[in-house]
């Protein structure tokens, strides 16, 4: 038990450590390896000419920019822009961060020989000649402890040093088929920004069995946000969309869960349920 | 008859006195006055997540700016090159409460990275002009805005506050401060 759950700790640090002598890679210059095939997801850009319907704001904001547009306009219109590059050639400090992780894949190596002589020996071993090599063993696991600590307190630093960085984004998660007709898009709207993901028929089998799928991560502005979403395909095509209203907090990750099992076509507006919670 | 209009009017009386002070604690704004920087944070994050190139390109009072140059809410205008358009953030109590975009073209350079305070910018224009308009003319300030290039005909790459005073019965009087050395550079009535 105690040897599986280090094995798999190993296995997790060590993913990690090649992860980040990749990174190490290609900061130092070294180009990262070619993309295998082209991105899943894309943006197609389309343009279309509409009356503008702005909402009046609930509070007036740059009040005199807005009532004195012309003249400021005519001050910036005779400027012009002149943009300098320079380069120095100073040295500029590493981020101690990036040193501590140095330092800790050198220990994660170290301990990993560690690991590797005593394993060895322990298939030696095929019989305690004496209590005194009993004595041998249990030394052997208290090496194994504290190891087990280091790796404990360097995953906590790398989580510590994660969540210290987080900037404010939204993530859209779906559970759950609706009965009947099984979409082929879900559409997350706001404002002129449009997502569109498609739902293949694997995908709807697994979130009818309880799967998760996350269909949407975002840097976002903190504030509240009114989400249309609308699913497509089939007899859904003339179903309205529901508005999801939520407020994303700042620096922090917001999730979005629509679940789509209790969507009604007829009535899918109301029937979306949804769960927010923060991170 | 009397009696029952006697009767109506005390009701009425009434339901104004309880009702007058809890209309007018609900329109009452408890957000603590604070200078335009303070709220430069939160409405960049906002920017950043908007467009990543996005630069701080003008701010100016939502609020009326107190005596010592702060505001219970400021607006500031972000423009981005790779969008081509400008979005604005007002700030209130610490927290965005407004985005929207500015809904015409206002491609103008970032302001710089370093400048003065509202209420440094403020103390300077009191004490060149600001201060004898307003006993002069009963006048009071209205807008504190920061930009760059704008006002400054001599030093067009400067960033600078311009400060507007405005009188019922006289023109209003534009102070303009550069925003980097906290000196008076221009003043115009106009």
């Amino acid at each position: 038990m105690r040897r599986a759950t280090i094995t798999r700790l190993f296995f997790v640090l060590t993913a990690w450590a090649a992860a980040s002598a990749w990174t190490s890679v290609g900061a130092a210059g070294g180009e990262p390896p070619a993309a295998a095939e082209a991105p899943a997801d894309s943006v197609v850009e389309t343009l279309e000419v509409e009356r503008d319907d702005t909402q009046d704001p609930k509070h007036p904001s740059l009040r005199f920019l807005k009532d004195h547009r012309v003249f400021v306009r005519a001050q910036l219109d005779k400027l012009r822009l002149r943009v300098t590059r320079e380069r120095t050639g100073d040295a500029a400090l590493i981020d101690e961060r990036f040193l501590h992780l140095q330092e800790m894949s050198e220990a994660i190596a170290a301990a990993r020989d560690t690991i590797g002589s005593e394993q060895a020996l322990a298939a030696q071993r095929s019989l305690f000649a004496s209590v005194t090599e009993l004595g041998t063993l249990e030394a052997s696991l208290d090496l194994m402890d504290s190891l087990l600590v280091d790796q404990r307190d360097r995953l906590l630093w790398l989580e510590r040093d994660f969540l210290g960085h987080q900037e404010t984004a939204l993530v859209i998660v779906i559970r759950g088929v609706p009965h009947g007709d099984v979409p082929q898009q879900i559409v997350i709207r706001e404002d002129q920004d449009v997502t569109r993901v498609e739902l293949t028929p694997a995908q709807c089998a697994s979130l009818a069995q309880g799967g998760i799928a996350q269909i949407y991560h975002e840097f976002v502005e903190p504030r509240a946000h009114a989400i249309q979403v609308r699913l497509e395909g089939g007899a859904w095509n003339t179903s309205p969309a529901s508005v999801v209203a939520l407020e994303t907090a700042r620096d922090r990750l917001t999730f979005l869960e629509l679940d789509l099992s209790r969507l009604d076509r007829e009535q899918a507006a109301q029937g979306l349920v949804t769960r927010v919670w923060y991170r | 008859m009397a009696r029952n209009l006697t009767r109506t009017l005390g009701v009425l009386a009434i339901a104004v006195l309880v009702v007058a002070p809890l209309v007018a604690a609900a329109g009452k704004d408890d957000a603590t006055p604070v200078t335009a920087r303070t709220g430069l944070d939160a409405a960049r994050d906002a920017a950043h997540a908007w467009a990543a190139d996005a630069r701080l390109v003008y701010l100016e009072n939502d609020e009326d700016v107190r005596p010592d140059g702060t505001a219970q809410r400021w607006g500031y205008l972000f423009f981005s090159a790779s969008r081509g358009k400008a979005r604005g953030y007002s700030i209130h109590d610490g927290k965005l409460d407004e985005a929207s975009d500015i809904g015409f073209d206002f491609d103008a350079p970032p302001v710089s990275d370093t400048w003065i305070d509202s209420g440094a910018a403020l103390v300077a224009a009191e004490k060149k002009a600001g201060a004898r308009f307003r006993t002069e003319y009963g006048g009071r300030l209205t807008t504190m805005l920061l930009i760059r290039g704008a006002f400054h005909d001599q030093e067009p790459d400067a960033t600078t506050w311009a400060l507007v005073y405005t009188a019922d019965h006289a023109p209003a009087l534009f102070v303009v401060v550069d925003a980097k050395s906290g000196d008076v550079v221009k003043t115009w009535r106009g």
